[in-house]
C-alpha cells in the first residue's frame, strides 16, 4: 500500500508534458503500448533474416513475439523503445500456437551470442532492464466497440530510437482462429480477437494491443487468411493464451531451448454411424442416406434425407468437405452438426463414441 | 547474491514502473485538453456498444450450401463464341482484380427488412449460387430461406422466410445523413452470435451514381449485406461491395481497405420494391465491341445483332462521343457512365457518324438478350 | 534464474497492478450515463461534420487533360494557387494542363506552375472563378503522434461531383523517412497516418481536426494484396512544402538542398558525418569526418536517417545551421545547402509568364506604401549618411561618417556621391547595370573596384534602386523568381538567442542581373514589404557577398533600413544609416 502510494505520488509528479491541441485522447494508450514493444532484427550471416515487432512481458527482458522466420536467425537485435539495442535468444517456441518467448541481454556486435548459451552462470553478467512490460497475469475487460491501439514496427518504418507506428480502430469481434497460410490451415484454432485496424503486414505480428487505458489485451498475430471470408484477418491472440504459453516456457527454461514438434500420432477416425449420398454429378450435397442403429447419429436423432449443413461451425458444402471436417474432430469430442430437414433447420449435438 | 541488491531492484523497478506509467497518469482535472478527447472516447465506446445492442435484433446470419466459385472473369478471346461482345473488350477487364477473389463459403450477414419475412442482404453473399440457404434471426431461431431476387449492379438480395412478427429496424433518412458522420458497421461473417463491430465515418454521399453512402469503416465479406449505422443504431444504409465497374464480384477487392459503400433508404426500398415480384436486376449491355484506344469517343468497331444498339439504328463505325449528357473520350468513360444502370434502363447517347451528331435513346439489355457479332 | 524472474515479475505485478486497477477510476472518476455519453459524441461529431463542411470546398479532384487519370489537390489560396503531388501532374507536364474539380460540381482548367520531384510536391492554378476556397496551411511541427487527422481526395476517382472522399484517423507516426525511387519522390520528415490513403488520394489534404493542411498525402504501405490502403499512408509535412511554394508558385523545377556528406550509425550508437565531399556545402562549413552530428537547427538528431529526415525537407541553397561534436568540443557551422538536381525524362522549362507575375509581385510588395496601395511617382534621389559601427578591419570603401547622395538621371547609371563634413563633394561612385561598368570616380579618375567591393555596392545600387525607383519604369528582362530562402541563420553575426528563435518566415528571392557579369538576390519577405538580404555574385571571380538589412523605419513614406552589415570574402562591417531624405 505504501509502495503504491509512493509510486501514484511519483506518477502525478511526471504527468507534465506538452499537449496538442490537436490531441485525440489516445496518447495514454499509445505511450503505454509503444514502451512495451520492441523492434526485432534477424541478423544472419550477411542475409537480412526479416524484422517484426515483440512484446515485453516481464521487467528482467523476456519478449513474446510470433513464431516466424525471423525466430531462426542466427541472430536476432532487439531495439526497445529509447533505441538502446540488445541481443535475443529463443527461450521457447510453440509451433501449434505459432508464439516464441525471446530473452534479452547485452547486445555484441562483433561477437553473436550462441542462442543455446544462456545459463545460470552467465546470468549475472546478461541481466539487462528493468524494462517497461506489461503484465500478462491482469486481465482488461474488452467489448465490441471498445477502442484499441497497436503499437509495431509494421514494414519497418521505425528505426532506431524511433518511435513504434501505430495504428487503430476498435476490437470488432471475438471468434475462434479458423484460417490459413498460404495452402496451409493455420495450427492455432484457440479464440482470437478480430480488430478493424489493419495489423496483416509484414513486421506487424508481434505487436501489442491494448486498450483506451493502455490495458494489455493481447498481440497482434501472424498474417492470415480468414476461412470464413477468405480475407486477411487482423487479430490479435487473447492476453490468457499468451499468458499460459509463457508459464509454460518459463517452467521449461532452462533446460531445452526448443520443444520437439510432437508427433501426432494417427488420427483416429471419428465414426458417427452415418453413411452419405454418394450419387449425384458435380457437387455432391451431404445427404444422409443411412444411419447404423445405435451409432451415435442415431442417438443424437439424425435420420436419413437429413441435410449436414455445417460440422463444428464450419459450413459443409459436400462430401468431400464432410469428410475432411471429421479429420479435425477427436474421438470422445461432442460434435455440433447443423441439419436440414424438410425446410427446418436444426442444431444436433452428437457423443461420439472413443475407441481405445 | 545479496538482499541489497535485491532491495535496489526493487526500488528500481518501482522507479521505472512509475516512470513509464506517469505519462497516462494525470492530474489536473478536466481542464486538461487530451483528459477531455480521453473522455470522449470513453462516451464513443459507451455509444458503440449500445448500437451494437439495439441493431442486433435486426441482424441475421446466413449459412449457404452448395453453390461453387463464380467463374473467374479471364479476358476472352476473339474466338471465344460463349463470349458476348463487351466481354472481349480488352478495355474492360484489364482491371478487374475482383474478379479473381475466391469467394468463401463461410456465413454471411443480412439484415431483416420487413415483419412478413423480407430480409435483405448482398448479392455478393450468393455469387456462389448455393443450393440451400439457411438463416438464424437475432432471436437464435433457424430458418430455410428463399432467395427472391437479387440486384447484380446494386449488389442487393432480398431473401424470404416464413416468419411474420420480425422486428423492423429504424431507417434513416438519406437526407439527414452527412460527411463526417460516425458510421458503424455489423456483422455476421465471422460466425457466432455476437455481430462485429466496425467503425468510421461517412466519407462522401451521391457515391455510384447516387446509389450509395461511402464510408470509410472497414468493410468485408465479414459484414456485406449488414447495416451501416448511426450512432443512434439506426441503419443509414446497406454495406455492400460495389466499384466503378460492371461485375458481380467488383469492389470485393477494395475490402478493408477504408473504401466502403452502403446502400441507403431511398435506393434500397425501390430496389427491394422490384425484387420482390421476383425479378432481378441483371447488367445492361449496350452490345457492341469498341476501340479502346480511341481519345476522341468510343468508336465502335462491331455491333452485336440483336442489341439495343441495333435497335436504335447505331452503325458500325459511328462514334459515341456523350452519355447520360457527360462528355465521353474513351471507352472507360462510357463504361463509367452506364456501369450502374441494369438491364432495362434506358440510357441517353450522343453519337458523330462521319462529323454529323446525332442522339439515340437505348434501352440496355441482358447479356443473354444479344446476339453475334458483326463488323 | 527462474526464481530471480519470478520474484521479479512478482514484485513488478504489484507496483504494476495497484496502477492498472487504481489509478484510471480514481483520475477520471465514474463512467458518465450513457445518455450524457450520447449528447457529448453527437456533440462532437455535429462538430467535425461542420468542420468538414467548412474545409472540403478546398479540395480539389484533379484529372489529366484527357479525363483518363488523376488525383487530388488543395486550394491554398483565393487565387485558385493549390497543391498536389508530382507524380500527380508528371504526366501532364507536355503541356501543363489537366482539370481540377471541385465540390460545387464544377470541372475548372488546371495549370501545372512549378514541380518538386525529389520531394513529390507540386503546384498548380485554377482558372475560372474571382475567388476560391482554400484551406490554410498549419503548423506542421506542432504535430504529434495520437492527433486526430482528416485525409480528403478522390481515391480510385470514385466522385463523380467532385466532392471529395473524407477518411478519419490518428497521426501514426512522426518525422519519418520513406526511400525515394531513382532520387525522386523522397518523403523526407514525413508524417504517418491510418487514415485510409487510398490510389486517387495522391495530393490530396491531410488536416488537423482545426481544419488547417497539415501535410499532402502521397504515398502508401502496401502488403501483397495490391495497392489498397493497409493503415500506412505518408504525408508530405506542411512546414517542408511551405518552404518551396515560392518556387513552386513562380513555376520552377525546385531542388532541394545537400550537405553532400553521409552520416551513418558508429559503434556507439551516434551519427557521425563517414564521408563528405571536398566539393560540398558541408566541407565548405567545416564539417569533416568524424564529426558526431549533434543537431541540425532546433532538430536534436537520433539517427541516420533522422539526419535524411530533416536534410530533406530543405530548399537548396537554404542555410542549415549544423552542430557537431569533434572529439568531445562542440561546434557548430552554417552550411549553405547545395542543389540536388532532380531527374526528368524531359527538361523542365520555365514558363517565363509564370515567373514574370511573381517577380511583379514580390517587387510590388516592396512598393506598397503603408495603406497597402502602389506607391506611384517619379525617380527618386536619396541620400543618406553611413555611421560604421562595427569593422573588424578596415576594408571597404565606405568611411565613417560619410555622407553619400544617389542620383539617377533618366534611364542613366545611378550614381552615389560622397560628401564630406564641409559638405565637399568627394568620391563618385557610378554603378551603370548596362554598360557593366561600376566605378569609382576620385576627382577625375576612374578605375575598377576589385571584384568583393564591387558587388557589395553592386548590390547597394540594386536595393537603393528598388526602393526608389517606381516598379512600371522597370526594365524586369532577365529577373527571375528563384524560389525561397530562410529568414534566419542569414547571418554569421546572428546572436545565438536570434538563430535559436524558430521561424518559419519564408523569403522569397528575385534574382536580378548586375551588369553582365553580376547577378543580384534579393530576398524578400512579402507580407512585411521588405527586403531581408541581398547577396551578391559576380560570375567571374565567384566572390560573394551578402548585406544584410534590418531596422526598418518609416522614412519620407517609405520604409527604409536603416543597419546594414555587410559581410563579403574576409570581410565584414555594420553600417547604420541615418539622415535619410528623399528628393526630386
Amino acid at each position: 500500500m505504501t509502495r503504491s502510494v509512493m509510486i501514484s505520488a511519483l506518477a502525478l509528479v511526471m504527468c507534465g508534458r506538452t499537449l496538442s491541441t490537436n490531441a485525440s485522447g489516445f496518447d495514454r494508450a499509445i505511450d503505454i503500448a509503444s514502451a512495451r514493444v520492441v523492434k526485432l532484427y534477424g541478423v544472419g550471416a550477411g542475409m537480412q533474416e526479416g524484422y517484426g515487432t515483440g512484446v515485453l512481458v516481464s521487467p528482467d527482458g523476456q519478449v513474446l513475439t510470433v513464431s516466424s522466420l525471423l525466430i531462426g536467425a542466427r541472430q536476432i537485435l532487439a531495439v526497445a523503445h529509447d533505441g538502446s539495442r540488445y541481443g535475443a535468444s529463443l527461450v521457447h517456441r510453440d509451433p501449434a500456437r505459432q508464439l516464441a518467448l525471446l530473452r534479452l541481454h547485452p547486445y555484441d556486435a562483433t561477437h553473436p551470442v550462441d542462442q543455446s548459451n544462456t545459463q545460470d552462470s552467465e546470468a549475472e553478467t546478461d541481466s539487462v532492464g528493468p524494462f517497461p512490460f506489461f503484465d500478462l497475469t491482469v486481465d482488461t475487460a474488452l467489448e465490441p466497440g471498445d477502442w484499441v491501439i497497436a503499437a509495431g514496427n509494421a514494414f519497418k518504418v521505425a528505426d532506431g530510437a524511433e518511435r513504434m507506428s501505430i495504428a487503430h480502430g476498435v476490437f470488432s469481434v471475438a471468434t475462434r482462429l479458423d484460417a490459413r497460410r498460404r495452402a496451409r490451415d493455420f495450427p492455432y484454432q484457440g479464440e482470437c480477437l478480430v480488430i478493424d485496424a489493419i495489423t496483416s503486414n509484414p513486421g506487424a505480428p508481434g505487436s501489442a494491443l491494448v486498450n483506451l487505458d493502455g490495458g494489455f489485451l493481447g498481440m497482434t498475430g501472424r498474417v492470415v487468411l480468414s476461412n470464413l471470408t477468405h480475407t486477411h484477418l487482423n487479430h490479435a491472440i487473447p492476453r490468457s493464451v499468451l499468458l499460459d504459453f509463457v508459464e509454460e516456457a518459463n517452467a521449461r527454461a532452462g533446460g531445452e531451448t526448443e520443444v520437439a514438434m510432437v508427433k501426432a500420432e494417427a488420427p483416429q477416425i471419428v465414426d458417427l454411424g452415418i453413411r452419405l449420398s454418394r450419387a449425384g454429378y458435380r457437387t455432391i450435397l451431404p445427404f444422409v442416406e443411412r444411419v447404423r442403429r445405435n451409432s451415435p447419429a442415431a442417438r443424437a436423432g439424425i435420420k436419413r434425407d437429413d441435410l449436414i449443413l455445417s460440422i463444428n461451425g464450419r459450413a459443409v458444402d459436400n462430401v468431400q468437405d464432410f469428410d475432411t471436417r471429421m479429420k479435425g474432430t477427436a474421438p470422445g469430442e461432442r460434435v455440433l452438426l447443423v441439419i436440414r430437414r424438410g425446410r427446418i433447420i436444426l442444431d444436433v449435438q452428437i457423443e461420439t463414441d472413443y475407441k481405445p | 547474491m545479496t538482499n541489497s541488491r535485491w532491495t535496489t531492484g526493487i526500488v528500481l523497478l518501482a522507479l521505472s514502473s512509475a516512470l513509464s506509467m506517469g505519462t497516462w497518469v494525470r492530474g489536473g482535472g478536466d481542464s486538461d485538453a487530451t483528459d477531455a478527447e480521453y473522455q470522449l472516447l470513453r462516451d464513443t465506446q459507451v455509444v458503440f456498444r449500445h448500437v451494437a445492442q439495439r441493431v442486433q435484433p435486426y441482424l441475421v446470419k446466413i449459412e449457404t450450401v452448395g453453390g461453387s466459385q463464380p467463374p473467374a472473369r479471364i479476358l476472352p478471346t476473339e474466338e471465344d463464341e460463349d463470349a458476348t461482345p463487351l466481354e472481349r473488350d480488352p478495355n474492360l477487364f484489364r482491371d478487374a482484380p475482383g474478379s479473381r477473389f475466391v469467394v468463401s463459403d463461410g456465413p454471411t450477414t443480412g439484415l431483416v427488412y420487413r415483419s412478413d419475412g423480407y430480409i435483405l442482404s448482398s448479392s455478393f453473399n450468393f455469387v456462389r449460387e448455393p443450393v440451400l440457404i439457411s438463416v438464424t434471426l437475432g432471436d437464435g431461431r433457424r430458418l430455410a430461406a428463399d432467395l427472391v431476387a437479387r440486384d447484380q449492379v446494386r449488389k442487393i438480395a432480398l431473401l424470404k422466410v416464413d416468419a411474420t412478427d420480425l422486428p423492423e429496424p429504424e431507417w434513416v433518412d438519406p437526407e439527414q445523413v452527412s460527411v463526417g458522420q460516425w458510421a458503424i458497421a455489423l456483422g455476421l461473417g465471422f460466425g457466432g452470435d455476437r455481430p462485429s463491430v466496425t467503425i468510421g465515418i461517412v466519407s462522401a454521399l451521391h457515391r455510384m451514381k447516387h446509389n450509395a453512402i461511402q464510408t470509410d469503416a472497414k468493410l468485408s465479406p465479414a459484414n456485406y449485406g449488414g447495416p451501416l449505422c448511426d450512432i443512434h443504431g439506426r441503419i443509414m444504409g446497406l454495406s455492400v461491395p460495389m466499384a466503378q465497374r460492371p461485375g458481380e464480384l467488383a469492389g470485393v477487392e477494395m475490402y478493408d481497405s477504408g473504401i466502403g459503400f452502403a446502400v441507403p433508404k431511398n435506393r434500397v426500398d425501390a430496389i427491394a420494391e422490384h425484387l420482390m415480384t421476383g425479378h432481378s436486376f441483371y447488367r445492361g449491355w449496350l452490345g457492341m465491341q469498341s476501340d479502346p484506344h480511341g481519345s476522341d469517343g468510343a468508336k465502335i468497331v462491331k455491333i452485336a445483332s440483336p442489341s439495343p444498339l441495333e435497335e436504335a439504328g447505331v452503325q458500325v463505325g459511328d462514334v459515341i462521343v456523350r452519355a447520360e449528357g457527360k462528355p465521353i473520350r474513351n471507352l472507360g468513360q462510357l463504361v463509367q457512365a452506364i456501369y450502374m444502370l441494369p438491364a432495362g434502363e434506358t440510357v441517353h447517347l450522343g453519337l458523330e457518324r462521319e462529323g454529323e451528331a446525332y442522339g439515340v435513346l437505348v434501352t440496355l439489355a441482358r447479356n443473354t438478350e444479344l446476339g453475334s457479332l458483326s463488323d | 534464474m527462474d526464481h530471480k524472474n519470478l520474484i521479479m515479475s512478482f514484485l513488478a505485478f504489484l507496483a504494476i497492478a495497484s496502477l492498472m486497477t487504481e489509478m484510471p477510476t480514481a483520475v477520471y472518476g465514474e463512467p458518465r450515463s450513457p445518455g450524457e455519453a450520447h449528447a457529448r459524441v453527437e456533440a462532437a461529431e455535429s462538430a467535425r461534420v461542420a468542420l468538414i463542411e467548412r474545409v472540403s470546398p478546398s479540395v480539389v479532384c484533379v484529372y489529366d487533360d484527357e479525363q483518363s487519370g488523376g488525383g487530388s489537390g488543395v486550394l491554398i489560396d483565393p487565387r485558385g494557387f493549390g497543391l498536389t503531388n508530382y507524380h500527380v501532374v508528371a504526366g501532364m507536364l507536355d503541356g501543363r494542363k489537366g482539370w481540377g474539380g471541385l465540390s460545387d460540381g464544377s470541372l475548372y482548367r488546371l495549370r501545372v506552375l512549378g514541380i518538386d520531384p525529389t520531394g513529390d510536391v507540386a503546384m498548380f492554378r485554377l482558372v475560372g472563378r474571382d475567388s476560391f476556397p482554400f484551406a490554410r496551411l498549419g503548423d506542421s511541427d506542432k504535430v504529434a503522434v495520437g492527433d486526430t487527422v482528416l485525409a480528403m481526395g478522390n481515391p480510385f476517382t470514385l466522385s463523380e461531383d467532385y466532392s471529395p472522399t473524407v477518411t478519419r484517423g490518428l497521426v501514426t507516426g512522426v518525422h519519418r523517412y520513406q526511400w525515394g525511387i531513382k532520387g525522386n519522390l523522397i518523403y523526407s520528415d514525413c508524417f504517418q497516418t491510418d487514415a485510409s490513403i487510398n490510389p486517387g488520394n495522391s495530393g490530396g489534404p491531410l488536416f488537423n481536426s482545426q481544419g488547417e493542411v497539415i501535410g499532402i498525402n502521397g504515398r502508401i504501405s502496401v502488403n501483397t494484396r495490391g495497392r489498397f490502403n493497409v493503415g500506412f499512408g505518408y504525408a508530405i509535412a506542411a512546414n517542408q512544402i511551405k518552404r518551396f511554394i515560392p518556387s513552386l508558385r513562380a513555376g520552377l523545377l525546385a531542388k532541394h538542398g545537400t550537405l553532400q556528406a553521409i552520416a551513418e550509425w558508429d559503434e556507439a550508437g551516434a551519427t557521425v558525418f563517414r564521408r563528405v565531399s571536398r566539393d560540398g556545402s558541408a566541407y565548405k562549413a567545416g564539417i569533416r569526418i568524424g564529426d558526431r552530428l549533434v543537431r541540425i537547427d532546433g532538430f536534436t538528431i537520433t539517427s541516420p536517417n533522422h539526419f535524411a529526415s530533416v536534410l530533406g525537407t530543405y530548399p537548396e541553397k537554404w542555410r542549415v545551421r549544423v552542430a557537431v561534436d569533434r572529439r568531445g568540443s562542440p561546434l557548430e557551422f552554417v552550411a549553405r545547402l547545395d542543389p540536388i538536381t532532380p531527374k526528368l525524362s524531359a527538361p523542365f522549362v520555365v514558363d517565363e509568364e509564370v515567373n514574370l507575375r511573381q517577380v511583379e509581385r514580390v517587387l510590388s510588395a516592396l512598393h506598397r506604401d503603408e495603406s497597402g496601395g502602389v506607391r506611384s511617382g517619379k525617380p527618386l534621389r536619396l541620400s543618406w549618411t553611413v555611421t560604421r559601427t562595427h569593422a573588424p578591419r578596415s576594408n571597404g570603401s565606405v568611411k565613417p561618417n560619410e555622407r553619400f547622395k544617389a542620383t539617377q538621371a533618366g534611364d542613366g547609371p545611378i550614381r552615389l556621391r560622397r560628401f564630406y563634413d564641409d559638405n565637399r563633394p568627394g568620391r563618385l561612385i557610378e554603378y551603370d547595370d548596362r554598360s557593366a561598368v561600376q566605378r569609382i570616380q576620385d576627382s577625375d579618375d576612374t578605375f575598377d573596384l576589385p571584384a568583393d567591393v564591387a558587388m557589395v555596392y553592386t548590390a547597394l545600387y540594386v536595393v537603393q534602386k528598388r526602393l526608389t525607383v517606381p516598379q512600371e519604369s522597370l526594365d524586369l528582362t532577365g529577373v527571375l523568381h528563384t524560389g525561397a530562402d530562410a529568414a534566419v541563420h542569414a547571418s554569421r553575426e546572428q546572436t545565438a538567442h536570434e538563430r535559436d528563435a524558430p521561424s518559419t518566415e519564408v523569403l522569397e528571392i528575385v534574382e536580378w542581373p548586375v551588369a553582365q557579369h553580376a547577378v543580384a538576390r534579393l530576398a524578400v519577405n512579402v507580407s512585411a514589404g521588405r527586403v531581408a538580404f541581398i547577396d551578391t555574385r559576380d560570375i567571374p571571380s565567384g566572390s560573394e557577398a551578402r548585406i544584410l538589412l534590418s531596422d526598418y523605419r518609416e522614412i519620407g513614406g517609405v520604409r527604409r533600413p536603416c543597419s546594414i552589415k555587410v559581410e563579403g570574402p574576409g570581410f565584414s562591417w555594420h553600417d547604420t544609416l541615418s539622415d535619410w531624405s528623399v528628393g526630386p
